[in-house]
C-alpha cells in the first residue's frame, strides 16, 4: 500500500494526464432559423431573431455574408509534464473560432435580403468570401 | 449514506492543486446604451454613444462595425497524476450595419458574456 503511494507520488512529478474541456460560445437554438425565409427576410429581421453574428464578410457585388458559430470539445492529453496553463489560450481567437466551429452562414444579396442559409463547418463555408483587413476608426 | 457523503473527503489528500482563473477582453457592453440604438442614427452619434468599435468591415460603399467583450473562466483540479481542466468562454457582441450615407441600417446584439461559468469538465454547463 505504502509503496503504491510512493510510486504514485513519484509518477506525479513526471507523467501526467490532462482531461480538458473547452466551451467557446453558445450555438444558436435549433429552431432559431425556422422563421427565416430566403427572398423575404432582410438583414434586420435576421439579426433581430439570431442576435449578433460572429463574422461579417463582404461578397462580390455589394452582397454580404454573416456567420454564427460555436464549439465545444473535450479530450485527454498525455505528457511527460503537463503545465495546466499550457495549451489553454487565455485570449479569444476568432481564427480558431472559424476553424473549429460548426454553425450557419447566411448569404444576403446587395439589398441585404436573405438568399440562403448553409449549415456546416465555418471554415468550409467561408472559403469564397473576401477578407478585408480590419480598419481602425479614429 | 454517511460513507457516501464522506467519500470526497477521502480524496482530499490526493489533491495536489486547483485553480480558478478569469480572463476578460474589453469592457462588457452596456445594455443601457445598446437599447438606445435606433435605425437612421448617424455613425457619429453611434461613436458618441458607444465609443470606437473593435473592427470595421467595409462592405462596398457600406460598412459594419463590431463591438465585443469576452469573458473566460477556467477551472482546474489536479489529483495525483491527472488534471481536469475546464475553460468556458462567452461573449457580448454587437454588430452595426451602416448604409452608404453612414446611417444605421440594421444591428444585432448578443449579450452572453456573463453566462461564463467556473465548472469542472464533468459538470453539465450550458446544456
Amino acid at each position: 500500500m505504502s509503496s503504491a503511494l510512493v510510486l504514485a507520488l513519484a509518477a506525479s512529478s513526471c507523467v501526467k494526464a490532462q482531461w480538458q474541456r473547452q466551451i467557446v460560445l453558445q450555438p444558436l437554438p435549433t429552431d432559431a432559423l425556422r422563421d427565416l425565409v430566403p427572398g423575404e427576410s432582410d438583414l434586420e429581421h435576421c439579426l433581430g431573431i439570431l442576435g449578433a453574428p460572429n463574422f461579417v464578410w463582404e461578397r462580390s457585388g455589394d452582397a454580404i455574408a454573416i456567420a454564427y458559430g460555436a464549439y465545444r470539445h473535450q479530450g485527454w492529453q498525455l505528457g511527460a509534464s503537463v503545465n495546466v496553463a499550457r495549451g489553454v489560450n487565455a485570449s479569444f481567437d476568432y481564427g480558431e473560432l472559424e476553424a473549429l466551429s460548426r454553425g450557419y452562414v447566411l448569404l444576403f444579396d446587395q439589398r441585404w435580403k436573405l438568399e440562403s442559409v448553409s449549415e456546416g463547418l465555418l471554415r468550409d463555408l467561408s472559403t469564397e468570401f473576401d477578407r478585408t483587413p480590419p480598419q481602425s476608426v479614429e | 449514506m454517511r460513507t457516501t457523503a464522506l467519500a470526497p473527503l477521502l480524496l482530499l489528500p490526493l489533491v495536489q492543486g486547483c485553480l480558478l482563473t478569469r480572463d476578460t477582453v474589453n469592457q462588457p457592453l452596456d445594455e443601457a446604451r445598446v437599447v438606445k440604438l435606433a435605425r437612421q442614427m448617424s455613425s457619429s452619434d453611434v461613436l458618441e454613444l458607444l465609443g470606437g468599435p473593435m473592427e470595421v468591415v467595409q462592405l462596398g460603399r457600406r460598412s459594419a462595425w463590431r463591438y465585443d467583450h469576452q469573458n473566460t473562466k477556467r477551472t482546474g483540479l489536479t489529483l495525483v497524476v491527472a488534471t481536469a481542466l475546464n475553460t468556458d468562454t462567452q461573449e457580448d457582441r454587437l454588430w452595426l450595419f451602416f448604409d452608404e450615407h453612414d446611417r444605421l441600417a440594421a444591428f444585432g446584439s448578443t449579450l452572453q458574456a456573463s453566462s461564463s461559468e467556473w465548472a469542472l469538465p464533468w459538470v453539465d454547463s450550458h446544456e
